[in-house]
């Protein structure tokens, strides 16, 4: 059984390695989780398919893996469409394992991710979708200061019906009044 | 009687693209049209991963207009571009060969298009193609100065039909 991870304990984010391709292989076979995440339950897949999945991925954009105390991936982060003339990029993510859902590691990471992307790397705003039947999804980034922005009609498809996409942004500074950046963080000189 | 759209000659693309591409590169970034600069580079890009690009010149401004398929979905993204972006005369009927040739030689059933809100004419194109406004990407893109709106405009293949 997989062991509970609670919100309290420390979350970083750090690249995917090889390691991580086996937990994201099952992520994406998972037909929950898929639909959730893609809107479409996926193809079947080997696991060099998905390998060259989180290269192709981390060719144009990110994709970072939320790791908890012992460095087990519990979540990830997809940044895409990376936009660095107006500043701007698309994210998603998700949590891997079903029974840790549900106990606000997605809002954790989530926040996590952001502070990364507004306060180090200087992006603007972001935006992203999520299924129109996601309420997990929509709380949590609603929490994160997102602005629902539109609706795409008939974008997903899963068993045998099409739904919309919520489309929401972020912008920075809506994001920092929520979870104001310490401006020394990275400043203070270790002893 | 209007011309039928032609497909490009990737000689032509690469010859088009010095002119068309400044004016519009920020709205490449920002409508998630990832575009090489260099013409060679970017008129093999045009031809490449499910891109069909059509060309034409009419009064003597290259357009180059794109569809490209989803790769799983019965859906596509829609680009026009020219030097004016698609604030251009005509705007709408080359819209309009891209929506026709995706629904009703290709059987797509549902065409997007992104389009800047300071873009009256390629707004009122796509409205009067049946068009929907879907969302709005809210400071999407740097131009003239100033973050502008991207606005996200979507057509399901009944609506067209019906149009």
């Amino acid at each position: 059984m997989a062991r509970v991870v609670s919100v309290e304990q420390q979350l970083r984010i750090r690249a995917c390695s090889a390691g991580d391709v086996e937990v994201f292989a099952r992520y994406r076979a998972d037909p929950v989780s898929a639909t959730l995440t893609f809107g479409a339950v996926r193809t079947p897949e080997t696991a060099e398919d998905v390998a060259r999945f989180v290269e192709t991925v981390n060719a144009s954009g990110h994709l970072w893996i939320w790791a908890d105390a012992s460095d087990r991936a519990v979540g990830f982060s997809v940044l895409r469409s990376i936009d660095r003339l107006n500043r701007t990029l698309w994210t998603g993510s998700g949590i891997f394992e079903p029974d840790q859902r549900g106990r606000g590691l997605g809002s954790l990471g989530r926040r996590l991710v952001l502070d990364l992307v507004f306060n180090e790397m200087d992006y603007r705003r972001i935006y992203g979708e999520f299924g129109s039947f996601n309420e997990a999804s929509r709380r949590s980034h609603l929490k994160m200061g997102a602005e629902i922005v539109g609706v795409r009609r008939q974008v997903y498809f899963s068993s045998g019906v099409y739904h919309d996409a919520v489309v929401y942004t972020v912008a920075r500074e809506r994001f920092n009044a929520l979870f104001p950046p310490d401006p020394r963080r990275h400043l203070e000189v270790r002893r | 009687m209007a011309s039928r759209p032609v497909l490009a000659a990737e000689a032509d693309l690469a010859r088009a693209w010095p002119v068309v591409l400044p004016p519009m590169l920020t709205y490449l970034a920002a409508a998630d049209w990832s575009a090489p600069v260099d013409p060679a580079a970017a008129a093999r890009w045009l031809l490449d991963g499910g891109r069909i690009p059509f060309y034409r010149e009419p009064g003597g401004t290259p357009v180059i207009a794109v569809l490209e398929r989803h790769p799983l979905s019965a859906m596509c993204r829609l680009l026009v571009l020219s030097p004016r972006g698609p604030e251009l005369e005509g705007a709408g009927e080359v819209l309009g060969d891209l929506v026709r040739f995706a629904i009703r030689d290709l059987g797509l059933r549902r065409c997007e298009w992104r389009v800047l809100a300071g873009w009256p004419v390629a707004r009122g194109a796509a409205a009067g193609l049946g068009f929907r406004e879907e969302g709005r990407l809210p400071e999407a893109c740097f131009v003239d100065g100033r973050h502008d709106d991207v606005v996200l405009t979507g057509l399901l293949a009944p609506e067209w039909r019906a149009s």
